[in-house]
């Protein structure tokens, strides 16, 4: 406390306790954080990075954050900015299997939530299903509690991308389309987190993608959002033989515009397996279109 | 240190020839400036195309080229943007 005033002696200092209990330690610490500071503010990083050393916990994960303090009096611990029903989670777990013979599966680590079209009272039927991606993969990271960093509107968005000059200003308010670069944009300045991204020429060619997606997977868990051919889904999972080449993929679909009732959404497909060709011999993904696959890393940092 | 020039190697992916070319700016240049001219050499549309690195990390093209350099090195890919929203039928 002494150091913050003496640093920025004009400055308010916005000083919060909070709690933490790392599986590690024997006992609960209390950190004192001045709240001015962004969490990705390098000088923060610093003072986690001396704290975790001294606390001898492991210096590649973030465990000391504000997300990761205990909270006591929280009845709900993800904060979801709908009014009405509460957004659902992890609508994969217990979805039929891909038919995949011999397949080996590969699915998202840890929760999420489910964002899809006409949410929180915006009619973004038509135009927002990236920025729904975008809100169930920051949703991901709040609950892997990398950040409690609210998932933003897409006015904020949109902001964000202005904010950067990535976008003119008259984007904000407007119905336009973002794909995989701008959610690599927002991931990166509103989260601080990097992100792959595979881009694969043709629809024909996304089966021969499932090595690297299984790779992601397995070592990152994200969810991935996938933007081509005028459409954005959101990829939990991956199940493919390597010797015959069948393939599916576990789609989370944001396009989806019913209510959150998880039995309308898996009878209607919106998620669930789907293979990359069907056994009508229909093509999942179009031949004459390129896909962006976006794969946000897991921040190795504290 | 202004005066530098710093180059790099920008490889277009969506032709599977794999052309490349490489391009030299000033390192004060504004990187949009080194998109800029690798689409319009590769004659795709700037609008619609961005910039990563040879492992896949997006490039934001508003700060400088030495920036971009000093980062992520000088081997570039230039992908087609996707821009998605239709709704499905």
């Amino acid at each position: 406390m002494e150091r913050s005033a003496a640093e920025k002696p004009f400055k308010p200092v916005k000083l919060c306790s909070y709690h933490f209990c790392p599986l590690s330690l024997f006992h609960p610490v209390t950190i004192i954080y001045d709240l001015n500071y962004g969490e990705t503010e390098a000088k923060l990083v610093e003072a986690r990075r001396l704290l975790h050393h001294r606390l001898a916990l492991p210096s590649d994960r973030p465990m000391l954050r504000v997300a990761n303090a205990l909270k006591f009096n929280e009845v709900d611990p993800i904060s979801s900015r709908s009014l009405e029903a509460k957004r659902l989670v992890d609508v994969h777990i217990g979805s039929a299997g891909s038919g995949v013979a011999g397949g080996q599966t590969s699915l998202v680590e840890g929760s999420y939530e489910y964002y899809h079209y006409l949410q929180d009272h915006l009619d973004d039927d038509g135009w927002g299903c990236a920025y729904r991606s975008l809100q169930t993969i920051i949703s991901w990271f709040r609950l892997q509690q990398y950040t409690n960093v609210p998932v933003p509107s897409h006015r904020e968005i949109q902001e964000t991308l202005v904010s950067i000059g990535d976008k003119d200003p008259s984007f904000i308010g407007s119905r336009e389309w973002i794909g995989a670069i701008e959610l690599s944009f927002v991931l990166d300045k509103l989260l601080g987190v990097t992100c792959k991204i595979l881009n694969v020429r043709s629809g024909a060619e996304m089966p021969d993608k499932c090595r690297e997606l299984a790779m992601h997977f397995t070592t990152q868990g994200s969810p991935v959002m996938i933007g081509g051919g005028v459409l954005a889904y959101t990829l939990l999972g991956i199940d493919y033989n390597e010797f015959t080449g069948e393939s599916s993929f576990l789609i989370l679909d944001p396009h989806y515009t019913g209510g959150e009732d998880l039995k309308t959404i898996r009878a209607g497909g919106w998620c669930g397996w789907k293979r990359a060709i069907s056994s009508t011999g229909q093509e999942f993904f179009l031949r004459n279109k390129f896909y962006n696959l976006l794969l946000p890393q897991r921040p190795s940092t504290v | 240190m202004s005066g530098g020039k710093v180059s790099f190697k920008v490889t277009l992916t969506s032709d599977p020839k794999l052309p490349y070319k490489v391009f030299s700016v000033p390192e004060e240049a504004p990187f949009t400036a080194v998109l800029k001219f690798a689409a319009e050499e590769f004659k795709v549309p700037p609008q619609t195309s961005a910039i990563i690195t040879n492992d896949g990390v997006g490039i934001n093209p508003q700060q400088s080229a030495g920036n971009v350099f000093l980062k992520h090195g000088s081997d570039l890919r230039l992908i087609p943007r996707d821009r998605v929203g239709s709704s499905s039928s």
